[in-house]
Parts: C-alpha cells; structure tokens; sequence
C-alpha cells in the first residue's frame, strides 16, 4: 500500500511540518518511565518529529539523539534545541525507523513516540520494535506509545477503511490534515493495549507496564533475555 | 552533527560500526561531511550538519549526485570510485 511506504511519510510530514510542529508543543510526561542513572550512554528519540522530546531529555542532564524521516522536522529540532542552549547534548540524524543507523546495545534508554502506527503491515512494526530491542543496553528501558482505536470516532474510521479496502488490517486508517490549499492524507494504524503488549511480545520485548492515557496505548519495555 | 556521534552510528545496510567520518566544514558542529562504512562502501552525506543515513531504496540520486560533485576533491578515491549506492560512474553517465 503505497500511502504507508515510508517514502510517502516523508513527504507527508514534510509537507505539513510547519502547522504540524505548531500543534506539537507541550510534550508528553513519557520519556520520564525510561530515564536511569545506573546505566552509560545516550538516550534515543525515535521519531522526535519537531524534538519537544529530545530537549525535554537534554534538559534533564542526558545526551539524547533524535531521529526522523522528515529532513524539515529535524531542522525544526535542531533550531528548536539551539533556542534553548543545550545545543551540545543533543544530535540529530535522519534516518528510516526500519534500519537504524546504530550499533548493538547504544542507548541507555529510548523513547518511540507517536512513531510506530505510521509502519504498515504488522510484519514490519514488529520488525521495527525488534530494531528498538537490538540498539537497547540490557536493563535500560523502551517507553512506546501508539493512538488507540477503541474510541467510537476511530472505531468508525477503522471500519468504513476496512471496507473499503478488504485487505487492509484493521486499524488502518487515513487521517486528515487540513492545510490552506491542501489537505494530506497521513497513515495510522490504530491499536488496542492488547495488540500494542503482542507486538513488543513478539519482538523480544518484556513488558514491565502497560496501560492507556488518554488516547494513547503506553508500555515500558527492554530487553527480554 | 557532534563527533560524539560517531561512536554510536552504524551502517543502516550492513549494521557495521565503526564508521569513518571525513569532515568539509566544521564551525562550532560537523557542517559538511561523508561519512563511510568500510565494510560495504556505502557512503551517507552530512549536509546543513545533519547525517542522512537512508537505506538504499529512500536515496535520491540526484542530490547524491550533486554531493559527490561538489566534494568530489576531498572525498576519499575508493568512495568515489566503488561507493555505494551511487559512485563516480553514475556522474559520468549523465
């Protein structure tokens, strides 16, 4: 599905950046269940779209490393970390979420945000928590977060996609996002708890929390031996 | 891009670390720079100071092609010559 590829995320996020980033402000308490002092290393943003999150991490004392596909996102992230002058514990690097460009065991914690129900198909999402698992230092943890479908709005949208289009697994939706002259169609793949817990099951992951906030789906992970 | 980084970075085709980092442009961070996997040659751009570290099918090879031209003094010979994904061969093509 071609809506999904990760060359059409791109230019989704791209395209939207500027109004996006504007309704992305205040960040999540999340990367707080991962934070540790025990362990070396930097901190990971995978998916830190306009970096709220990296600076929160930098602003509590760590080296924190963002990554995204969309090159005017993380130009957004590096001006905005430089306004805030903790320019020096912070990196950006762009990068594609199934092929991380770090080696084994780097980060003594990572956040994955927002970031995982852009990937289609299932296959690949276990795939890309399996790349989280790989570049996480053995007890360090992974907070993952995802949008949810069981509200009756999404519930709906997830019904009338599905069919439409009896191939697609359900969950998978196309959302809007008005511009001026536009409007851009972004891939979701929406989630219960439970499928968010199979999922990082599935990929090595142990779960040592779980639970929903909001309309988000939440887990602590690591490692699993 | 901070130094520093090169101590995590890895090959996102062949998951090899370490890398190598030839600098063009350094102000207060690595501006303009190449950074190379000496296992598979594949060969990823620093430009505006931040690394693109694509896999192979999200490469642009016009703009790859435009990296290798302008740098194509300082960048090592083997890079140019057998660098993945694009090298010195697909400049001459067009």
């Amino acid at each position: 599905m071609s809506y999904a590829s990760p060359r059409e995320i791109r230019k989704v996020f791209n395209t939207i950046a500027k109004s996006f980033s504007r309704t992305r402000r205040r960040p999540w308490r999340y990367p707080l269940e991962i934070v540790n002092n025990h362990l070396e290393g930097p901190l990971a943003d995978l998916g830190c779209g306009n970096g709220r999150h990296t600076l929160l991490m930098a602003m509590m004392g760590f080296e924190c490393i963002g990554l995204d596909i969309s090159p005017e996102l993380l130009k957004m992230a590096k001006e905005l970390v430089k306004a805030f002058n903790i320019h020096d514990v912070t990196d950006f690097v762009e990068a594609d979420i199934r092929f991380l460009p770090f080696r084994d065991k780097a980060f003594r914690g990572i956040i994955f945000i927002a970031t995982l129900h852009h990937i289609s198909p299932r296959k690949l999402r276990i795939h890309c928590l399996k790349e989280v698992r790989r570049v996480l230092k053995p007890n360090s943890k992974a907070v993952v977060t995802t949008w949810t479908k069981l509200k009756p709005s999404a519930m709906l949208k997830c019904l009338l996609f599905k069919l439409k289009n009896p191939r697609a697994e359900f969950g998978d939706v196309l959302i809007p996002w008005k511009l001026k002259s536009q409007k851009v169609l972004r891939f979701y793949h929406l989630y219960t708890q439970r499928e968010l817990e199979e999922d990082c099951f599935r990929a090595g992951l142990s779960i040592l929390k779980s639970y929903r906030d909001y309309e988000n789906h939440v887990v602590v992970v690591s490692r699993s031996s | 891009m901070k130094r520093w980084l090169m101590e995590i970075l890895a090959c996102p085709m062949c998951r090899h670390h370490p890398l190598e980092l030839h600098v063009f442009v350094e102000k207060e961070e690595i501006e303009e720079a190449i950074i190379v996997c000496p296992k598979c040659l594949r060969w990823y751009p620093v430009i505006e100071a931040i690394p693109h570290m694509l896999p192979d099918e999200l490469r642009n090879k016009k703009e790859d092609l435009e990296f290798l031209r302008k740098w194509k003094d300082k960048i090592p010979k083997v890079v140019l010559e057998r660098g993945r994904p694009f090298n010195i061969k697909d400049l001459r093509e067009r």
